[in-house]
């Protein structure tokens, strides 16, 4: 069952971030090559991991691997993957966006050129599968191959749902219903931040014996209402904190559930102001573009609205959590994976 | 197509009794009601059509995904190119894949990295069917770039043996294991079920370097003799072998250190 202590979230959630955050870098960088060419690509390939972030995946993956009795080492390798296929990704959505800052500095391909960060890119996630095959040391093989499978299935999820994000802003697609965009973020967001690490940390836990498939319910609700929350974090957040530049959302078209709510509420001449803001490239936004449609979002309740869904969706998580965690002996770990519905939707 | 996701879900689930999409929804808007009146902005009409259409989201995900497992189970295929690789287990993804509009344009970074990653995936199934681990580290070892990884740390091993005849120790740890408490389990004789076993070895780790302390008696028979090395959650971490020749018995207990660090960190 879910704690009465569910409503508030003490120090576990960022203690154990912190904790296995740190072990996961620690061990990370020692999978960076130091070697030629620096200036060109190995400097770069360490550039966003060691710009920090909260290791929210990585912890995930080896708490679940611990609440379901594995040590530490078993899950801390692909642990590694998943946060270096992470950081590939950021550097790639960063450029497929046009973002232009990461974690509260300039985005890579800003200060790079975007050719050489499309190799840093790929060697990042070419990099993650050293620790993966250094698995069958501690794993041994058979489990070892499911891990990869596992990753091979994550990270094709991942493409796909990138792809339908990318897609509906190129053809600046207008009638996108909320049931799409959950469809977009179960791939996009919720396969690597979520459901990723828990399968991979349940199958470690139990030596493959676990049933995988419980943990895409769960890590869906609780990864959609994590995106949710960044999507508000990235309209009402503080920079500082947040690390990317505010509004960045909109100046960047994302089909986001506010703008999904604004789309359905506007008036026909508003819909029309926007569909021809969107047709134009990103460079051709205006700051003003990005001012009217906040506030148009705030008139027609939009945020609140994403706000209500998110608090739906993490209840959503918590039932989930009682139905594939509940069984499980009391521990740290356990605690903190409970604990993280309320925190994703309470985060700053 | 709410309903009929309901019903589909509802009696088709894997989940085991007493699952139901229904009150799965219920506990949930109860839960997500407690968080939004911490909010103090009750909107549940947002609350639950987000929670609605998130469960049937899922399930009819869920749902495809069980019915193109089904097809692979009766061997219809129904996958394309890079799916292909995966008919040949007995356990195929629930994942339904993304219709052809969403499946052709993959990103920047998947386009280099997929292939190499099924070619690891179909190499890698070749060995996991029997094929001794020792093979398998060889054949890994073959695409071990070692001279690139300047800052990996190799594995800390120091061994003290005594004994009356030449001994030869050979320790496998796996990378890591140096800082963790370990033990050893008692070496069986390779090839006489009749020798008693080696006990007594002691396993210290201190400041990332293990300790493996082996004192052997007057009497043991000589021979080769293996046993696993575990921590203290009883996982296997390496293995120790230790030979002890026959013929006259050293001048003095004999120190032997040899360790071979089975990967790099």
């Amino acid at each position: 069952m879910a704690s009465a202590g569910i409503m508030t979230v003490d120090g576990l959630v960022p203690s154990i971030l912190e904790e296995y955050g740190a072990a996961t870098r620690d061990l990370l960088f020692r999978y960076l090559p130091d070697t030629e060419p620096r200036r060109y690509l190995y400097d770069l390939v360490a550039d966003y991991p060691r710009r920090g972030g909260r290791a929210f995946r990585p912890s995930l993956c080896i708490a679940t691997a611990r609440a379901f009795g594995a040590p530490f080492e078993a899950a801390v390798r692909s642990a590694v993957s998943i946060e270096l296929i992470h950081n590939a990704m950021l550097i790639h959505d960063d450029i497929e966006d046009e973002s232009e800052e990461r974690r509260g500095k300039p985005a890579l391909h800003i200060t790079q050129g975007v050719p050489i960060s499309i190799n840093v890119g790929d060697m990042l996630s070419m990099l993650a599968m050293r620790p993966l095959v250094d698995n069958r040391t501690l794993l041994g093989p058979q489990l070892t191959l499911r891990i990869i499978e596992e990753t091979e299935r994550m990270a094709r999820e991942s493409a796909e749902g990138q792809a339908m994000d990318l897609g509906w802003r190129r053809d600046n697609v207008m009638d996108i219903t909320e049931s799409d965009y959950l469809q977009m973020v179960l791939r996009k967001t919720c396969w690597l931040t979520t459901i990723h690490p828990t399968r991979i940390g349940a199958l470690i836990g139990t030596r493959g014996t676990v049933d995988a498939e419980p943990f895409i319910r769960f890590g869906f609700f609780l990864g959609a209402a994590f995106q949710i929350q960044d999507d508000l974090l990235n309209l009402e957040g503080d920079w500082r904190s947040y690390g990317k530049e505010l509004g960045g959302d909109i100046h960047e078209g994302k089909r986001t559930l506010m703008l999904i709510h604004l789309l359905e509420n506007a008036t026909s001449d508003e819909h029309d102001r926007l569909h021809a803001m969107l047709a134009r490239p990103r460079a051709q936004r205006s700051a003003d573009d990005v001012r009217w449609v906040c506030a148009r979002m705030k008139a027609y309740g939009c945020m609140d609205y994403a706000r209500q869904v998110a608090h739906g969706l993490a209840g959503a998580a918590e039932h989930e959590f009682d139905l594939i965690y509940g069984s499980l002996p009391d521990s740290r770990d356990k605690r903190f994976i409970e604990s993280l519905p309320s925190w994703v939707i309470e985060r700053a | 197509m709410r309903n009929r996701l309901n019903a589909e879900a509802d009696t088709a689930s894997s989940k085991g009794a007493g699952y139901t999409i229904g009150a799965a929804i219920d506990d949930s808007l109860r839960t997500a009601r407690r968080l939004a009146e911490t909010a103090d902005k009750t909107v549940m009409g947002a609350v639950e059509r987000g929670v609605e259409t998130a469960y049937t989201v899922i399930e009819e995900y869920m749902l495809r995904g069980r019915e193109t497992a089904r097809r692979f189970q009766q061997g219809t295929p129904g996958r394309t190119d890079m799916n292909e690789g995966r008919q040949g287990e007995n356990r195929p993804y629930e994942n339904p894949w993304l219709s052809a509009q969403w499946s052709a344009p993959m990103s920047m970074m998947m386009a280099p990295w997929m292939p190499m990653m099924k070619m690891w995936q179909e190499s890698m199934a070749t060995f996991a069917q029997g094929t001794p681990m020792a093979s398998m580290a060889e054949w890994m070892n073959a695409f071990t770039p070692g001279a690139a990884y300047g800052r990996s740390n190799g594995t800390s091993v120091i061994v003290q043996v005594s004994s009356q005849a030449p001994a030869a120790v050979t320790v496998e740890l796996d990378a890591g294991a140096e800082s963790m408490k370990l033990s050893a389990a008692p070496l069986q004789h390779a090839s006489s079920r009749s020798a008693p076993a080696l006990v007594g070895i002691r396993i210290d780790s201190k400041d990332g370097v293990a300790r493996v302390r082996i004192t052997v008696p007057t009497d043991q028979p000589a021979g080769l003799y293996r046993g696993q090395i575990q921590d203290d959650t009883g996982m296997r971490r390496g293995q120790l072998s230790l030979e002890i020749e026959s013929g006259a018995p050293a001048a003095a207990a004999k120190k032997t250190t040899r360790a071979r660090p089975r990967k790099k960190a």
